[in-house]
C-alpha cells in the first residue's frame, strides 16, 4: 500500500534505495556554480555530447579545447578518432592533455568513426568521437543509446564532439537525437580579456543544454592551464539563462 | 651498353645477350624492363616456396630451376607423369619438367635443348637416357667441357666408357663427381630449405566449406591449437596469417599484425572472422591453415594490475580497431624535429608513446592538411591583419599577437622567398582565433600573401 502523503523523509529514503546516476564517479569542473548544475560533477562512465559553434564552428577548436581540459584530468590513453585528422598535438599541451596518452584513429565515414568509438569504449579507453567530417550521417537514436550503454558497462567515459560548419549548424540541429547523452553542450568562441591587444586565456561561451540529475545553465569560463591538478575550468562569468545573446555582447 | 637478359614471348632473331639496339632494330616495338636477378631470385625462392603443396622438399636452384624431391608422392596420381603434367599446370609457366632417379640425370633431361617438355627416366634407365647428351648437361664447367671436347668427348655415353680414375687425373674430381651424381652412386647434397614456418596449424575439410560459421570454427580450432603450441613454448606472435585453399588450386590469404605479441586463441580468432566477408570462398576451401609469423618472447600469463592491464587492453583495442579500420588509419602521434608545422607531426606505431616537449610559442588545436589562402587587409606592411575573408565570410581582428617567423628548410625548397612565413594568432571580434600566416617578402616582385593554417580554442 503506497503512501498517499509521502513526506521528506520518504522521499529521501526512496532517492537512497535508488542506484546513483553517475554510477561510475563524477569529475568536478571547478566553477561551483557549474558542478552544481551538473549535479555535482561531470558523471564519469558515461557519454557527454559537445557541439562547437561559432564563426568557425564545425572547424575551430573551443570545443576541441573543452574536451581537452576535462581529458587533461582524467587518467589512462586517449582514443581520439577524428575522419578530418586535423588534431594537432602540440596545442593540447596547454590543456593538460599530454599527446603521449593518445591514439588516433581516421575512419573513412561518420558511420566508421562510430563503430570505432563503439569498441573503444568497449575496451574501457576514454574515447572521444568526432562526428560531422564531412557528409553528415545522424547519429541516431539507436546509435547514442549503443554508446551509452557501451560507457555505462565499461566505466569509459566517451565525448561526442559535433562539428558543424556554422550556418549548417541550425538547419540540421534537430537530426541528431543525443537523449541518450548523460550530458549535452554547446561550445563557442568568446571575446578574450585581451591584454596591449594580444589574444589573452582562451573564453568560452559554455551552454549546457542537457544534464541528467542537473539543470541547464551557461558561464563563461577559461581553461584550467597545463597543470592537471588545478581545476579543468575557472569562471569568467554566470550568465542568466534567458538573456544569453545580450550578455555575450555585454561582456566583449 | 644494354643487353637483353631474357625475352619472352621467343621472337625470332633474339636471343639473349643480344644488345638492346640490335634487339631493337629488328622488332621496333620490343617492350624493355629492366632486369633485377634480385628480384627474379626472390621470385625462384616464392615458388619453390610454394612448389611445396607437391612435396616438403622443394628448392630452387637458381637461376631458373627448381628441385623437386618426389619420392613417394606419386602415389597420388595414376602415373608419374600425370604427376609432372600436375606440376606443369600449377605452374602455369612454360618450363620443363623432368623425373629421374638422380639429380644429375634430371637436371640433365629438364635442361637438354629439343628434349620433352615432360620427360619421365624410369628407374635404371639414366645411362641410356643420357647417352646422347652433352657432357656439358652434367654441370661440368666451360673449361672442362672444352677440355673433354678437344680429345673428342662430346657424348655422356663416351665419358662413361673411359676408366674413371684416368678422367679424374684429367680433368679433376669434379667430372667424376658429377657422372656419378647423374649416373648413379654418387649422393647429392641439396640445399633444401627448412620447411616452411613450424608455427602453422592445417585444417583439412572432409568436403569444401564454403559458410562463414564453418570458417569462424574453424578459425577458432586452429587458433586454439596454435597458441597452445605458443603458450608451451613461452612465445607470442606479431604476425598471423590465415590461408584458405580453394578446391580450383587458387588460395585467398589474410592477415593480421598486432600491437604486442599475443597467444590469445579467442581474440586471434576475432580478428581473422573481422575479416571473413571479404573472404570468397569460390567453390569451397578444402584446406585452411593458421602460421604465427613473428614470433617473441611472451611470458606466461599472469594476473595483470593496474596500468599494464590498461597497457594490454589498449593493445587488445588498437588490434581491432587496425583490422575494422585499417593498419594506416590507426597511429600514435609524435613530434618530429621541424620548425614547419605540418612537418613537427609524425605517425608512430601504435604502442609507441613518445614524449612531448611543450612548445615553446601556443600552438594551434587544430591544423589544416594544407593552408587556406585568404585575403587579409593589413594596416602596414609587416603588421597582423585588421581584417580577413575565409569561406565567403568577413572576420574582424581585435587582437592579434606574433609574428613568429618560420622559414621553411632552404634544402628542401630552394630560395623561394615564399618559404618565410610569419605567422600571427588573431583573435575576431567573435572570439575565434585563427592562426595566419604571410607568406613571403615585401619588396619581392611577387607580393606577400595571406593563408589561414589552424584554429586555436
Amino acid at each position: 500500500m503506497p503512501d498517499p502523503n509521502p513526506t521528506t523523509a520518504t522521499l529521501a529514503r526512496l532517492r537512497a534505495a535508488l542506484p546513483p546516476l553517475a554510477r561510475h564517479g563524477r569529475l568536478p569542473l571547478g566553477p561551483r556554480a557549474l558542478d552544481a548544475a551538473l549535479g555535482g560533477g561531470l558523471a564519469l562512465g558515461a557519454l557527454h555530447a559537445v557541439a562547437e559553434a561559432g564563426p568557425a564552428g564545425g572547424t575551430g577548436g573551443a570545443g576541441t579545447g573543452f574536451v581537452a581540459c576535462i581529458l587533461g584530468r582524467l587518467a589512462g590513453p586517449v582514443l581520439w578518432i577524428s575522419p578530418r585528422a586535423d588534431l594537432f598535438p602540440a596545442g593540447l599541451i596547454r590543456f593538460g592533455l599530454d599527446p603521449a596518452r593518445l591514439l588516433l584513429a581516421a575512419p573513412a565515414d561518420d558511420t566508421a568513426s562510430l563503430a570505432a568509438m563503439e569498441t573503444g569504449l568497449r575496451a574501457g579507453v576514454t574515447t572521444v568521437g568526432e562526428i560531422g567530417g564531412g557528409e553528415i550521417a545522424a547519429t541516431g537514436r539507436l546509435g547514442g543509446r549503443r554508446l551509452a550503454l557501451a560507457c555505462l558497462d565499461q566505466g569509459a567515459t566517451g565525448f561526442l564532439l559535433l562539428r558543424r560548419v556554422w550556418p549548417r549548424w541550425k538547419d540540421r540541429a534537430g537530426r541528431e537525437d543525443l537523449s541518450a547523452a548523460f550530458t549535452r553542450w554547446r561550445i563557442a568562441p568568446s571575446p578574450s580579456r585581451c591584454q596591449h591587444g594580444e589574444p589573452g586565456e582562451p573564453c568560452w561561451h559554455l551552454r549546457l543544454l542537457a544534464a541528467r540529475g542537473g539543470t541547464e545553465g551557461q558561464w563563461l569560463v577559461e581553461p584550467g592551464g597545463e597543470d592537471d591538478a588545478a581545476p579543468a575550468l575557472r569562471l569568467v562569468a554566470g550568465l542568466a539563462a534567458d538573456a544569453a545573446g545580450s550578455r555575450i555582447r555585454a561582456a566583449g | 651498353m644494354r643487353r637483353l637478359a631474357a625475352i619472352w614471348p621467343p621472337a625470332p632473331g633474339l636471343h639473349e645477350g643480344q644488345t638492346l639496339a640490335e634487339a631493337r632494330a629488328i622488332l621496333p616495338d620490343l617492350e624493355v624492363l629492366p632486369a633485377s636477378p634480385e628480384a627474379d631470385a626472390l621470385a625462384l625462392e616464392a615458388l619453390a616456396q610454394a612448389a611445396t603443396r607437391f612435396s616438403p622438399m622443394a628448392a630452387a636452384d637458381p637461376p631458373d630451376g627448381l628441385w623437386l624431391d618426389l619420392t613417394g608422392c606419386a602415389a597420388l596420381w595414376p602415373d608419374e607423369g600425370a604427376m609432372l603434367a600436375a606440376i606443369a599446370a600449377w605452374l602455369a609457366i612454360p618450363a620443363r619438367l623432368a623425373l629421374a632417379a638422380t639429380t644429375g640425370a634430371a637436371w640433365a633431361l629438364a635442361h637438354s635443348p629439343g628434349g620433352p617438355a615432360l620427360h619421365v627416366c624410369p628407374p635404371g634407365g639414366e645411362a641410356r637416357a643420357l647417352a646422347r647428351l652433352s657432357p656439358a648437361l652434367l654441370r661440368l664447367s666451360p673449361q672442362a667441357v672444352a677440355g673433354l671436347r678437344r680429345v673428342g668427348l662430346r657424348e655422356v655415353a663416351a665419358l662413361t666408357r673411359l676408366p674413371r680414375a684416368a678422367l679424374t687425373t684429367r680433368y679433376g674430381p669434379d667430372v667424376v663427381r658429377r657422372l656419378g651424381q647423374a649416373l648413379g652412386g654418387e649422393e647429392e647434397p641439396i640445399a633444401w630449405p627448412p620447411p616452411a614456418p613450424t608455427w602453422e596449424e592445417r585444417l583439412d575439410f572432409a568436403e569444401p566449406a564454403t559458410t562463414a560459421t564453418t570458417f569462424e570454427r574453424a578459425l577458432l580450432h586452429l587458433a586454439g591449437r596454435l597458441c597452445e603450441r605458443l603458450a608451451a613454448g613461452g612465445l607470442g606472435g606479431l604476425r598471423f596469417s590465415a590461408l584458405f585453399r580453394r578446391t580450383d588450386g587458387t588460395a585467398a590469404r589474410m592477415a593480421v599484425g598486432t600491437a604486442r605479441p599475443m597467444r590469445d586463441a579467442t581474440r586471434l580468432a576475432r580478428l581473422f572472422a573481422m575479416q571473413l566477408d571479404a573472404l570468397d570462398p569460390g567453390l569451397g576451401i578444402e584446406t585452411m591453415s593458421l602460421a604465427a609469423e613473428a614470433l617473441e618472447k611472451l611470458a606466461p600469463r599472469q594476473a595483470l594490475l593496474g596500468h599494464e592491464a590498461r597497457a594490454a587492453d589498449l593493445a587488445a583495442l588498437a588490434d581491432s580497431l587496425a583490422v575494422r579500420l585499417g593498419q594506416t588509419r590507426l597511429w600514435r602521434p609524435a613530434p618530429r624535429a621541424s620548425h614547419v608545422p605540418e612537418r613537427s607531426l609524425a605517425r608512430a606505431g601504435v604502442m609507441q608513446a613518445t614524449a612531448w616537449p611543450a612548445p615553446a610559442t601556443p600552438r594551434p588545436l587544430r591544423l589544416l592538411a594544407r593552408p587556406e589562402p585568404i585575403m587579409a587587409t593589413a594596416p602596414v606592411p609587416d603588421a597582423p591583419p585588421l581584417q580577413f575573408r575565409w569561406q565567403g565570410t568577413l572576420h574582424r581582428v581585435r587582437a592579434a599577437s606574433g609574428p613568429e617567423r618560420i622559414a621553411a628548410e632552404w634544402w628542401r625548397d630552394g630560395a623561394d622567398p615564399d618559404r618565410l612565413r610569419d605567422y600571427y594568432c588573431v583573435e575576431t571580434i567573435d572570439g575565434a582565433r585563427c592562426w595566419l600566416f604571410r607568406a613571403g617578402l615585401h619588396g619581392t616582385p611577387r607580393p606577400p600573401r595571406w593563408f589561414l593554417h589552424g584554429f586555436f580554442a
